[in-house]
Formats: structure tokens, C-alpha cells, sequence
């Protein structure tokens, strides 16, 4: 599988180190590399320069914006970066607001790192056939002209 | 009007099979969702396999605890079904640990019970919003592999048509040959052989690529062949393919082919001569192609005199001339298409005529492959690694019996 670039945003700063230590496997082997913001301006800046951002993991309340607002602004900045939501456990009403605002999937605190594999792995291949399918899209509209 | 969208709600509890059609009795009656129902994941996987004749089903909303099939192990059977089926599990509120693994086995989304028929709207829509969009994707992908299919059978096509082997005569030599671009162009070239030792040649270049660009080359190369062993006068033959193109003919069966609209006026430009083998005569007319190039057998080169006349295609009623020519004993006349004069390197410099006649003069001609071995070598060795856009198309007649 190619290599899947992930913008975690939390204005705590423990998460890093622990994603840093946690997934040092997967960063070492080059299949997840992870670049980090504070809250939602800076994780639609984040989006803006990096340009190669695939998944997004977001938590919910946080200075500045807030996760579900982020969740709402970003399929301007690139349409098809898929959204995970990190709630409090079991934060039904959040959970349920964020999945109808297009969220992809959505995460527990404390975060269960096997379930965090799960998701970005499911994420990644779900946008790589979305990527194909568009790309062929394209593609055909190029192609399509005699 | 849009086929309502099928909705399969698997439940063991039939209470919710009336809640159901009840609270979306509005979406019912619009026609935006109809309902099928299954009472375990056994019978939802029979739904899904064979649904009564009725349109495919696009989504799944499955509650998890159910007897002979639960909705997690209905989850997983649901993509070796039908993988573009979208599933959302009902869960009892709060139940993570169900909610996280039905998500993990792929789950579109989720609601809880009891159902909030509000959020259950908004997630059925998100759902096939999603599916919706993906279908479309998918389609674009099925019609390009279609498309390229159709673009190599039409270069298979077009190869395949032009002469390969060429007529042998004590008198001339001829020699031909056509390096296809990668999209399929519509160049082409000929040799007819006539009666009296007399041969038709051509070479012709048609506007456009793609499929479009072939099967327009196709029928005019046809075309051309049938009226050319016809006729003796080479305005009479250009005048009469012109008449009989009808591009519009073309164009409709190629827009059929590709259901698309194209308003692209579509055309060819041809050289066509009729040269006696014995005299060395030539007559020619020239539909708005690229002069030909005389090599003569003192080394120098010239262009054969202009043939006004515009492409075939354009106008109906165009009356071609015919002109007149000599090629001397030992004399060349070669035949190309503007993928030879206006191939371009890496520097977007182009070919040009000039480097034609430089490259082949100089020395008088001995042989028509020769000659057309040297103007593709010397293309391809100015073009280097610039890519080739249009088709490159070289034909050569060498009259024998010169100073050999």
C-alpha cells in the first residue's frame, strides 16, 4: 500500500507524542507519516501548504475552531480528504452531529490504536478507489473528445 | 421520473417494519425510497441475491442481534454479494464496542436506538449521496476502458489497410510508410495499380484524432480507391470522392459511436497523381495537401508545380484541375504529410520543408526505400525525445533508368 499522509489536529500536546511513539513502526516503514496542527485554522492552513494530506483526525473541542466546524470547511480546501472525528467515549450527540456533517468514521478517547489502524487503513482504501474512479473520470472528459 | 431508491431494513422486531413505513410514508409516496424487508441476515443475503425481479438494492439498515445471521457477520457477507451496496448498523445507544467493530467491518454509518427518525433521514441521504457519486466514477471508469478499446481497434483498423507491399516494374520502384502518433490520427497513403502500366498514388492526411479521425480516413481512402480505377483525370476522381464524402454521413455514425455531440467540421487534404510508368507522365491534383518534392537526378531538388484546390470535405461543387508533369529517368517524387514538415524537437523547432529537401538532395536518387528509410531516420533523429503529435506519413516513386 502506498503511503498515507495524516493531519492530526488537538490542541493537546500529549497526542503527538503518543501517535509519534505508538506508530513508530508504521512511520519508520514510511506507510503512515503524520504532520500536526492545534486547531481548525491551523489545520486548514496545514491542508492548504502540505497539499499531499490524505486523512484528517480531528478532535472536537478545541480553541479558535472547533473540530465539527473544521469538518465543515474542509471539503472546500480538497474534497477528498476523508474526516475521522476523536470524541469523548461514547459522546453520542457529537458523534452523530459529526457523521452527518460527512465525517468519515470517528474514534474514542482514550484512542484504541488498533482501532485508529483499522479506520486509517479502511480510510485509505476507500479514497484510493475513489481516486481511481475519478481519475478515470478525468481522464474519459480528456480522452472522451474525438 | 428517478426510480425510487431500495432501501433493505433487516430486523428481527416486525414493530420496526411499521415504524418505518410509517414516519417515511412521505419519502414513500413521493417515490424518493421504497422498502424491502428481512428478518435476519439469511434472509437479508436472499433479499440481496434475488430481489424479486425489483430494482437492485442500494442500501442495507441492519439491526446487530438477530437469530441464525446477526448484522456483524451480515456485514461482512454483504461486499462478496454485491460490493457496491452501502450498510448502516442500528445499534442500541451507546453500544461502542458493536458501533466500532460494525464500523471497522466496513459500515457505511451508524444510528442508535431508539431511532431518531431525523438523524436516520439525514444518514440514509449522506449514504446515497455517497453511492451516487461513486456510481458516476465508476461509469466514467467502464466508458474509458470502452473508449480506448474503441481507439486501438481503430488503429489496428487503419494499419491494417495501408499497402504494404508494393508493385514491382522494370520502370519505377515505389515505397511507403506511415509511423502512427500515439492517439490515433488519420493519415494515409496508396498505390492503385491502373491499366496500361499506369499507377494511381496518394497521400492524404484527414483533420482531427481519435476514432472520429479513422473511420473518416477509412471511407475516404475507399472512397478514393473506387473512383481513382475509374477515372483517368485526376480532378475528376478529387471532385468526385469530395462529392461522395458527405462528411456528415461519417459524422453522424461517429457520433452514435461515441454519443457525444461533434460539431468539429471534419476534413482531408489529398495529393493524388496518376503516373504512366512508361513515359514518365504525371498528372496530378492537389486537395490543400503539402507539395510534393521533386529529387532529380542531378542531386538537385524542386517542388512540384502548385495544384491549387482545397481540402475534400469542405466544399461540394470544388472543380479540381488537373495539372501536368514530367519525371525525368532517375527523377524521385516524394509524397509526405505535415508529421514530416512540422515534426518538433525538444526545442519546439520544426522539421520544416527546407530540411527535407536538404537531407535528400545532394546526391542524385538511387532508390525510393532509401529515400523513405532517410526521411524517417531524419525526423526521428531531429525529433529526439519531443513527443510525436501527428502522424508521419512518407510515400516515394522512383522513375528507373537514369545514369545506373
Amino acid at each position: 500500500m502506498d503511503s498515507c499522509r495524516i493531519l492530526v489536529v488537538d490542541d493537546e500536546p500529549d497526542l503527538e507524542g503518543l501517535l509519534k511513539q505508538r506508530m513508530r513502526r508504521e512511520i519508520r516503514s514510511g506507510r503512515y507519516s503524520f504532520v500536526f496542527a492545534r486547531n481548525g485554522v491551523e489545520a486548514l492552513e496545514r491542508l492548504k501548504e502540505d497539499g499531499e494530506i490524505d486523512i484528517v483526525i480531528t478532535d472536537i473541542n478545541m480553541p479558535e475552531m472547533d473540530g465539527l466546524t473544521l469538518l465543515e470547511q474542509i471539503p472546500a480546501y480538497d474534497p477528498k480528504v476523508r474526516c475521522v472525528i476523536v470524541s469523548a467515549y461514547g459522546d453520542m450527540k457529537n458523534i452523530r452531529t459529526a457523521m452527518n456533517r460527512g465525517a468519515f468514521d470517528f474514534l474514542n478517547k482514550p484512542i484504541d490504536f488498533e482501532d485508529l489502524r483499522l479506520t486509517i487503513d479502511k480510510s485509505v482504501k476507500h479514497l484510493a478507489n475513489v481516486r481511481e474512479a475519478f481519475e478515470a473520470r478525468d481522464k474519459m472528459l480528456a480522452e472522451g473528445r474525438p | 421520473m428517478e426510480e425510487p431508491h431500495r432501501i433493505l431494513v433487516v430486523d428481527d422486531e416486525p414493530d420496526l417494519e411499521q415504524l418505518v413505513l410509517q414516519r417515511m410514508r412521505r419519502e414513500i409516496r413521493r417515490g424518493r425510497y421504497s422498502f424491502v424487508f428481512a428478518r435476519n441476515g439469511v434472509e437479508a443475503l436472499e433479499r440481496l441475491n434475488d430481489n424479486d425481479g425489483g430494482e437492485p438494492i442500494d442500501m442495507v439498515l441492519t439491526d446487530i442481534n438477530m437469530p441464525e445471521m446477526d448484522g456483524l457477520t451480515l456485514l461482512k457477507q454483504i461486499p462478496s454479494v454485491d460490493p457496491n451496496v452501502r450498510s448502516v448498523v442500528v445499534s442500541a445507544y451507546g453500544d461502542m464496542k458493536n458501533i466500532r467493530t460494525a464500523m471497522n467491518r466496513g459500515a457505511f454509518d451508524f444510528v442508535t436506538k431508539p431511532i431518531d427518525f431525523e438523524d436516520l433521514r439525514i444518514t440514509i441521504e449522506r449514504t446515497l449521496e455517497h453511492l451516487a457519486m461513486l456510481r458516476e466514477a465508476l461509469d466514467a471508469r467502464d466508458k474509458l476502458v470502452a473508449l480506448r478499446s474503441d481507439l486501438d481497434l481503430a488503429s489496428r483498423m487503419q494499419q491494417s489497410i495501408l499497402p504494404t507491399q508494393f508493385p514491382e516494374s522494370p520502370h519505377y520502384e515505389i515505397f511507403g510508410g506511415m509511423e502512427p502518433a500515439r492517439d490515433v490520427g488519420g493519415d494515409f497513403f496508396d498505390v492503385i495499380e491502373l491499366s496500361d502500366d499506369r499507377i494511381g498514388i496518394t497521400v492524404a492526411d484527414v483533420s482531427g484524432k481519435g476514432v472520429a479521425a479513422a473511420l473518416f480516413m477509412m471511407s475516404s481512402r475507399t472512397l478514393l480507391n473506387s473512383v481513382a480505377v475509374a477515372r483517368a483525370n485526376p480532378g475528376d476522381v478529387l471532385g468526385e470522392v469530395n462529392r461522395l464524402l458527405r462528411p456528415g454521413d461519417v459524422l453522424s455514425e461517429v457520433n452514435r459511436l461515441l454519443q457525444e455531440n461533434n460539431d468539429a467540421v471534419m476534413f482531408v487534404t489529398v495529393f493524388f497523381a496518376i503516373f504512366d510508368s512508361k513515359t514518365g507522365e504525371l498528372v496530378y491534383a492537389n486537395g490543400g495537401h503539402n507539395p510534393p518534392v521533386i529529387l532529380h537526378a542531378d542531386g538537385s531538388s524542386s517542388l512540384l508545380a502548385q495544384a491549387p484546390g482545397v481540402a475534400l470535405g469542405i466544399a461540394p461543387e470544388f472543380d479540381y484541375d488537373m495539372y501536368n508533369a514530367t519525371l525525368a529517368r532517375g527523377d524521385a517524387l516524394v509524397l509526405y504529410t505535415d508529421g514530416v514538415t512540422e515534426a518538433e524537437n525538444e526545442k519546439t523547432e520544426q522539421f520544416g520543408l527546407d530540411r527535407l529537401r536538404g537531407i535528400l538532395g545532394g546526391s542524385p536518387p538511387t532508390s525510393a526505400k532509401e529515400i523513405n528509410t532517410k526521411v524517417f531516420e531524419s525526423v526521428k533523429d531531429f525529433a529526439g525525445r519531443a513527443p510525436q503529435f501527428d502522424d508521419i506519413t512518407c510515400l516515394t516513386l522512383y522513375r528507373r533508368g537514369g545514369s545506373e
